[in-house]
């Protein structure tokens, strides 16, 4: 799934290490969700989103294939 | 389970182990329980101080909590299992076959005895699961 995590982090000035922290999940988790190579649950997602301040579905992109 | 009670549980192993290694009370198995013995101690040791670790340093303490909650290591782990349990289960009944073949008629029927254990534990392990969700 894609997402925008990246790129709302870099625009709030935050790194991987404090948006992992904030998450309560590890670094790499970051990473992975990033690279899209691991999908968060919806707890995960929502968490996420909420620290941002936005809606889940403005975060990830959820495509029909 | 708090530091203080894994304490316990690790000085206990340590103890066990190293009364398994003192007591010779095994006239058959005195090596192999004397074998159980040290590694009871070597692991106590090692889990006893890792948890001095964890109860005194707090930064320790978070990225271990962090580690062992993430859910994408629980999802990794999960997936190493079921691989894990997927190959077992492959290689013995393979082995099982290969072993009858060789006319080793023990460890062929012990092969097999373990693949029908795993396949019914998995059984038991879906519907249980499956009641609870």
């Amino acid at each position: 799934m894609k997402n925008r995590i990246e790129e709302m982090r870099r625009e709030r000035g935050i790194s991987q290490e404090e948006l992992a922290k904030c998450a309560n999940v590890s670094r790499q988790t970051v990473s992975s969700l990033e690279n899209g190579r691991y999908n968060p649950s919806i707890m995960l997602a929502h968490k996420i989103a909420r620290l941002f301040g936005a809606a889940i579905e403005d975060v990830f992109i959820f495509e029909e294939e | 389970m708090s530091g203080s009670k894994r304490m316990i549980l690790y000085a206990a192993e340590i103890l066990i182990g190293a009364a398994l290694w003192i007591m010779p009370f095994f006239p058959d198995g005195g090596d192999y329980v004397r074998g159980l013995g040290s590694g009871l101690v070597v692991v106590g040791v090692l889990q006893l101080v890792r948890n001095i670790r964890y109860v005194t340093d707090s930064e320790y303490r978070e990225k271990a909590d962090i580690s062992v909650n993430d859910e994408r290591n629980r999802y990794i782990a999960k997936s190493a299992w079921a691989w894990a349990g997927y190959t077992f289960v492959l290689c013995t009944a393979v082995g099982s076959v290969v072993f009858r073949l060789m006319g080793k008629r023990e460890l062929s029927a012990a092969a097999g005895m373990a693949v029908c254990l795993l396949v019914s534990l998995y059984w038991i392990s879906y519907v249980v699961i499956s009641k609870k969700n």
